[in-house]
């Protein structure tokens, strides 16, 4: 053989299959130990190096004996008995319990309305068709939120009821620990862990009594009874199945910071249990649960975390995800789902009247980018006495579109638009009339993957026969997570 | 330095983001309240605009003072009253010449200060005497809007005083010359002032149009038809009179007027300023009052307790029914009207006397159209409704707060003596159910006020005090003082027939 000119010695066939094979072992057990190794590889900044040939390399013409071969075989057997060893040490070596969670602080400033959603509408001026209730209130208590929590600038002054105004800011811009988020995991078995999550969330105490408050919003056990791990079973204080939006639930996971105007329906955690399984090659999703409550937010009128009925809700979803790849990115998925919940209304003693909701949800879901979709419809009658505190709904269809773009590694923006469409009455006491449209333009710098801040601006605006006020918010986000 | 200069650059943009967020939160505040508050405060603002005039009494607007001042003669002026017949403060029974108007309007802002049931003449009054000030902004007048203007009402209030016939024997005695030049068209006949033993006197010494069409002759029916029909202009003029007077009584210049009409904030206490928003806000009260009297002039169930007994006495008192006990005295009316549009003896709006009948009887309609719809249970015998809905029943009209301060005992039955406990009773929401005739309002519910809140709503309402008609003329001499007793001197003692 000759190169450049030069003779060059050619090994063996035979040496060339014993080396061939040789090296494929070597890989093999490289790529599967890699993963354990890397770390400690990647700590000591040393770059892997080429294997060198083995020494009997240089018997190049020599044919493989049965001794040999059988030697080899059982090379590889000890070589795969130590992959599996260390494998399972390394599987060892990742601890039972880890630990997650996040700080969220902020800076928020109302505009407009001293940071309160709704107006009254005095002396019926506007729906003199609701003289009959003792307050008729306008917009949406809720659309001034400033945190990913969803709490509000300011519930305002309110005849005939005294809240919990957790931020109870008057209007005035400033700055707030949104929450401090502690999330523990533990593998209980191969296939069952327990999760939770725990909100610290300091606020104003009043009269020497301190204001800050503990929320356990997750306390779950999720059971994989099959092998491929594609079937949850959850049990105890969980997310809800109702649509997308719960995924995005919390600081750390969610692109932007506020809620949409109908997460409060969607994204409460509720009690009870939840199957959840992936079907057709990940095609089919589907999920149905038994709870408590409906998967309305706690902040909100209807959340009841212990029943005071037997009667549970009936919650389901039914989903298609197809990868969509060939359009943008291999990895590309566009989700479709339905969703619905159906039982006796939440905080009512007795199953009469039932409360439910219906949806449909999509979302595109690309590597830097995500468009996601939402409609949801509901209803609910209510109590006609007041003093039970069963609230009625009537939820027109409304819903919310979002695009999600990290334009860069470290920056994205956010565009949403949400309309609510809604009455809520408690007796004749109270009749809160929503038609309100809210656009969010946001934007997120991600320093590092511990280290992200966001800001947004929400524009609310009431339509129909509602008179617009300025209620809009201003609010950022310092999300430290770990 | 390219990296501190670049954090330095964002921390600017961050302080200017900051900065200017704070600044748009407060944009569009008036003295710390929201656009939104500021809209209702400003709907609030005391005696805003002219006085709207009364459609059915304006056709005198040029010769207004000359109809006022004979008014507040006449308003002032006790010797017209007849005989009392229950005895009370202002005398015994058989004293003559003890009451007017101005006995249940005796104080400085035209209220009557004493605790009910008074008897003042002829029975118990078992409802508290409202203010007449700033009554021009008024739909219905009395607590239960039994006149639909203060025409009708001038007409008949008199009434405790003197019959029609007395009234006008009376006017022809003291007025003549001031009546007449009031209305020169409807001079007052002159056989009024012939005594009943003269052939050519056809006028009794007292009496009236019988109760009922049902109801025997009386005195008046036996008289000629010019001569009812005389008595009967008479009692519309004096409704005219009676209407235009108390217009001129006005109570401007209260803090709460400046500090609106003004925006001099200063005219409000920081204290009464945490009133006003409770005003507009957790107490809500502005659901009913607001307007420039705040008042909305519709009828509600406040849940206010009623009187129980005539003092000293084991006599019930029929639980008032407010708007409900009155309707059919309304609808009575109006099948009067229908029957007879020129009937002789219908004195509201849509009477041959005003000034705007079809504006009247439309408002007569409009009161049976709601008796039809509000109406549960009827006699069978009288088709009078016998029990309305919640709307009606046990309802009054809302009451103006200006000069609220001044005007205690409060509420219908004068029950309530102090503005605090005025408030305390609509924290909790209404007197104790069965107090009260009918079912409250579901505009009265607990407001959860805590004491401090109570007081500082208190304080709010002591900035709705104006300028009272008699101090207005006290600061400036040269306007007419519409407060001053201006009746002329006293008849002499009426001689023993």
């Amino acid at each position: 053989m000759i190169a450049n000119g030069k003779p060059t010695r050619r090994p063996p066939a035979g040496y060339l299959e014993r080396g061939k094979r040789a090296w494929q072992v070597i890989a093999a057990v490289s790529l599967l130990t890699a993963p354990a190794l890397a770390p400690q590889a990647l700590a000591q900044e040393e770059k892997p190096e080429a294997p060198s040939l083995p020494p009997e390399a240089s018997d190049e013409e020599a044919p493989p004996v049965p001794d040999q071969a059988q030697s080899l075989e059982q090379q590889i057997a000890e070589l795969n008995d130590r992959i599996a060893r260390e494998e399972q040490d390394r599987l060892k070596s990742v601890p039972a319990l880890s630990w997650n969670g996040y700080v969220d602080f902020g800076y928020f400033a109302p505009i407009g309305n001293a940071g309160v959603g709704w107006v009254r509408d005095s002396g019926n001026v506007v729906f003199p068709q609701y003289s009959n209730y003792s307050w008729t209130f306008l917009g949406d208590l809720l659309a001034t939120a400033v945190n990913t929590r969803g709490e509000v600038a300011s519930l305002g002054n309110a005849p005939g009821i005294t809240r919990f105004d957790s931020v109870d800011s008057s209007g005035a811009g400033g700055f707030i620990v949104n929450e401090i988020n502690l999330r523990p995991r533990y593998q209980l078995t191969d296939n069952a862990i327990m999760r939770a999550s725990v909100n610290f969330v300091p606020r104003t105490g009043s009269d020497f009594a301190l204001g800050d408050f503990v929320e356990a919003d997750l306390a779950e056990l999720e059971y994989l009874p099959t092998k491929d791990g594609k079937t949850s079973i959850f049990i105890g204080k969980m997310m809800p199945i109702f649509g997308i939006a719960y995924k995005e639930r919390k600081s750390d996971q969610r692109f932007g910071i506020t809620p949409s105007l109908i997460d409060r329906y969607t994204t409460g955690s509720q009690l009870g249990v939840k199957v959840r399984s992936k079907l057709l090659d990940d095609w089919l999703i589907l999920a149905g649960a038994v709870t408590n409550g409906s998967s309305t937010t706690e902040q909100f009128h209807f959340y009841s975390e212990i029943d005071q009925n037997w009667g549970k809700t009936l919650n389901g979803r039914a989903a298609i995800s197809i990868p969509v790849g060939h359009l943008f990115r291999n990895d590309d998925k566009l989700e479709i789902g339905v969703s619905g919940e159906w039982g006796p209304q939440d905080r009512a003693t007795d199953n009469n009247g039932k409360m439910w909701f219906g949806g449909l949800d999509l979302q595109y879901l690309s590597a830097n980018f995500a468009f996601k979709a939402q409609i949801i419809k509901g209803g609910s009658p209510g109590e006609p006495d007041a003093a039970q505190g069963v609230y009625g709904l009537q939820l027109h269809p409304s819903g919310y579109a979002e695009l999600d773009w990290q334009v860069l590694p470290q920056f994205g923006f956010i565009l949403r638009a949400a309309a609510r469409d809604a009455i809520v009455t408690l007796g004749t006491d109270r009749i809160y009339i929503t038609k309100e449209i809210q656009y969010t333009v946001g934007a997120r710098v991600v320093f590092t993957p511990h280290i992200m801040t966001k800001v947004e601006y929400l524009h609310n605006q009431e339509y129909g026969s509602i008179p617009e006020f300025l209620d809009d918010i201003f609010t950022s986000s310092l999300v430290l997570a770990f | 330095m390219l990296n501190e200069t670049r954090f330095g650059s964002r921390f600017q943009v961050g302080l200017l983001i900051l900065a200017a967020s704070s600044a748009l939160a407060a944009c569009g505040e008036v003295d710390g309240f929201t656009p939104d508050q500021w809209d209702q405060i400003k709907k609030m603002e005391p005696l805003a605009g002219d006085p709207p005039p009364n459609p059915f009494n304006n056709r005198f607007a040029d010769t207004n003072d000359t109809l006022a001042k004979l008014g507040q003669q006449l308003f002032f002026d006790k010797d017209v009253a007849e005989a009392i017949k229950v005895a009370g403060p202002s005398g015994n029974i058989g004293d003559i010449r003890k009451v007017a108007c101005v006995t249940c309007h005796g104080t400085k802002y035209f209220t009557d200060a004493r605790p009910g049931p008074i008897s003042e003449g002829i029975s118990y009054l078992t409802t508290n005497t409202g203010d007449m000030l700033n009554l021009a902004w008024y739909d219905w007048t009395l607590s239960t809007g039994r006149f639909d203007s203060m025409v009708e009402h001038g007409t008949t209030v008199w009434g405790t005083s003197a019959t029609p016939i007395a009234q006008a024997r009376f006017l022809y005695t003291k007025y003549l010359a001031e009546y007449n030049a009031a209305f020169p068209d409807t001079p007052l006949d002159p056989r009024l002032g012939l005594p009943t033993t003269d052939p050519a006197s056809v006028y009794p010494m007292t009496g009236g149009p019988k109760s009922s069409a049902t109801a025997a002759d009386g005195p008046f029916e036996m008289m000629p038809q010019d001569a009812q029909d005389n008595i009967s202009q008479i009692r519309a003029n004096l409704g005219r009179l009676f209407d235009i007077y108390p217009r001129k009584l006005l109570t401007p210049e209260s803090p709460f007027q400046k500090y609106v009409r003004d925006r001099d904030f200063s005219q409000l206490s920081p204290k009464a300023k945490l009133g006003l928003g409770l005003f507009i806000g957790k107490a809500a009260c502005n659901e009913c009052h607001s307007g420039p009297t705040l008042a909305d002039n519709k009828f509600h169930n406040v849940g206010v307790p009623n009187l129980d007994f005539i003092p000293n006495t084991t006599t019930a008192i029929t639980p008032n029914r407010g708007r409900a006990g009155v309707m059919q005295t309304i609808l009575n009316n109006l099948a009067t009207i229908q029957a007879n549009p020129a009937s002789p003896l219908i004195f509201n709006g849509a009477g041959i006397y005003s000034d705007n009948p079809t504006l009247g009887l439309q408002r007569l309609l409009d009161v049976q159209a709601e008796d039809q719809q509000r109406c549960l249970t009827r006699d069978p015998k009288t088709n009078a409704c016998t029990l309305y809905d919640e709307t009606l029943e046990g309802a009054f009209r809302t009451m103006s707060l200006l000069n609220v301060a001044q005007t205690a005992p409060y509420f219908h039955s004068g029950t309530v003596t102090s503005l605090e406990a005025v408030v305390r009773q609509y924290n909790a929401g209404g007197g104790p159910p069965g107090s009260y005739v009918g079912t409250v309002s579901p505009k009265i519910r607990p407001l959860l006020l805590t004491e401090e809140e109570i007081s500082e709503l208190v304080e709010f309402l002591g900035t709705l005090t104006g300028v009272s008609p008699a101090d207005q003329a006290a600061a400036d001499p040269t306007i007419w003082n519409w407060a001053a007793n201006t009746a002329k001197p006293a008849l002499p003692p009426p001689t023993s027939p």
